[in-house]
């Protein structure tokens, strides 16, 4: 009887953990802040690799000066962001800093590792190539959500300021 | 059945009485009776499902939208562990392992659709230890030696990309990755020597100690090699690097104590075995540690030393096939020899003659102790001396 009960919890452990991993992005997508970053390919050569797209984040620098890392983004730094003053433009400024130097001013604060680097957005296989021309066409941004404590989640694909679909 | 009829012979020669071909008989039908075939066909079923999931995850089923995809793949996920359970209930023994193999391959396919859903940008590490960790319990009620053949490797698999994403830190992780290697096979030859596994799952200790030991006799063999060249390690012999050696020889101290334990039957084959273990872990850190380089000949008889232990274990326990392997893989290593001399006439000579002259004593004496070897075996397996 106690082997059965073992068992039983250890079929229902993965199924547990698979929820929480399901829960947990569907809620940092749900309650995260939106906004909207520039993205290009990380290899121009290769913007397709197998089932995703390479690419890195293009921040928009501030008019204050990044205190941590330069103008490239650095995983041991953080990212603030804040809304640009305009309505019409949806990509917002981005100033780096130390990540115990929270300015009050950000409206969202993320560790610059999860910006930082080649990053993969995962694409339908029969799409690739349609994807691959179009983004070396068109302007290309992700819809993103940042949580209040800081975890970024992909949203959507955006070419040319409309969300890409799968057609 | 092939035995039966050299039953007859030995029986009708003298050599076994009427009770004792009864019994072999019945020993053996008790053992056709365990359904291998049926294991075999039913993991690699389960085996080529699971990797048909993962394919079909990969190559994204567009047409479908992700909360559906993942909804329908928590269905099946439960639809398993029901099917893992009503076979456990039903003593399906068979159904069981396969289901439990389908599910540990399944939960991965599983981790990687939630990746693909959400664009999760998480390192492959992260993935498979989450994938290790919530499905252990799972796999460990498993008792299949195929089973537990395939948990291990995926454990040593997960162990890999956890030291390769250390390798990309800093110059002290990175030493430190380097150094810990040696500690998955060894961690899984301390795990088989535990009674607790021994006797609740020995299938799990079987399998542990064959992984174990095959990748301690391919570790200790590849690291010779480093004796050739400068050891790519040199600049920096870093805390990473001390700390990882104590790691592993703190193992091999505890295993070593433990060897007992590893030749259960032939207490005698302890020796070789403690002393084989120091050695291949010592000398296989030796050229990083010691900033050895272009020592190629200390490297090869270091090799033929370590496989030379190895024989002699293999006769100490009793392993004809082990002493087989040992002493041709000595021989060969004795071919190569041959050429890494040639160089002018007189070092060609000098090598050839040598090598020729230690591999016809090396034929000599396995000839020798593989009689020598019969003999004991006949001995210890039960005629009066």
């Amino acid at each position: 009887m106690k082997k059965d009960r073992l068992l039983l919890v250890a079929v229902v452990v993965p199924i547990l953990g698979l929820l929480a991993l399901w829960g947990r992005a569907q809620f940092n997508l749900a309650s995260g802040r939106p906004w909207v970053i520039g993205i290009q390919g990380y290899d121009p050569r290769d913007l397709i690799s197998g089932h995703y797209l390479r690419y890195r984040y293009l921040p928009r620098w501030g008019d204050v000066d990044n205190t941590c890392g330069g103008q490239e983004l650095d995983p041991g730094c953080c990212v603030c962001f804040v809304a640009d003053p305009d309505p019409e433009v949806e990509i917002p400024w981005m100033n780096q800093r130390g990540c115990d130097d929270r300015p009050a001013a950000c409206e969202s604060w993320v560790q610059g590792s999860s910006l930082a680097g080649p990053q993969r957005f995962f694409v339908p296989e029969e799409h690739a190539l349609q994807l691959e021309q179009a983004l070396r066409e068109r302007d290309a941004a992700l819809e993103v959500r940042i949580t209040d404590d800081g975890v970024l989640a992909v949203d959507h694909l955006r070419l040319d300021g409309i969300p890409w679909t799968p057609r | 059945m092939s035995h039966a009829r050299k039953l007859v012979q030995w029986r009708d020669a003298g050599l076994l009485d009427d009770e004792a071909v009864a019994a072999i008989l019945a020993f053996e039908a008790r053992q056709h009776r365990r359904p291998v075939g049926l294991y075999v066909i039913a993991g690699l079923g389960a085996l080529t499902i699971a990797l048909g999931l993962l394919a079909i995850i990969a190559s994204n089923w567009s047409a479908i939208p992700g909360g559906v995809k993942i909804a329908i793949d928590l269905v099946i996920a439960v639809g398993l562990a029901a099917g893992i359970v009503a076979a456990h209930r039903r003593g399906i023994g068979w159904l069981r392992e396969a289901l439990i193999a389908l599910d540990y391959g399944f939960i991965l396919a599983s981790i990687g659709l939630l990746s693909q859903v959400y664009h999760l940008g998480g390192a492959t590490w992260q993935a498979m230890l989450l994938w290790s960790g919530l499905t252990a319990l799972l796999v460990t009620r498993g008792e299949s030696r195929g089973l537990a053949t395939a948990w291990i490797v995926g454990l040593q698999v997960t162990y890999g990309f956890c030291l390769e994403a250390m390798d990309a830190g800093t110059r002290e992780y990175e030493l430190f990755a380097f150094a810990v290697i040696p500690a998955a096979p060894l961690l899984c030859l301390l795990a088989s020597t535990s009674r607790l596994v021994r006797a609740r799952r020995p299938a799990f200790a079987a399998a542990l100690a064959a992984i174990g030991w095959a990748e301690v006799v391919l570790l200790a063999s590849v690291s010779t090699l480093a004796y050739y060249a400068s050891p790519t390690y040199r600049e920096a012999l870093g805390a990473g690097l001390v700390y990882g050696m104590a790691i592993v020889g703190g193992l091999t101290a505890l295993l070593a104590a433990r060897a007992g334990a590893l030749v259960d039957e032939t207490p005698a084959a302890a020796a070789p075995l403690r002393l084989y273990l120091v050695a291949a872990v010592f000398l296989g850190y030796l050229p990083i540690f010691a900033q050895l380089r272009g020592l190629g000949l200390l490297g090869a008889l270091i090799f033929l030393g370590e496989w030379a232990l190895v024989a002699w274990y293999a006769h100490r326990s009793h392993q004809l096939p082990l002493l087989n392997l040992a002493t041709a893989v000595i021989a060969l290593r004795l071919l190569i020899i041959y050429f890494e001399v040639f160089g002018s006439l007189l070092d060609t000579g000098i090598g050839l003659v040598s090598g020729g002259l230690l591999t016809i004593g090396l034929a000599w004496l396995w000839a020798r102790k593989r009689r020598d070897f019969a003999g004991e075996a006949a001995r210890t397996d039960g005629a009066p001396p």
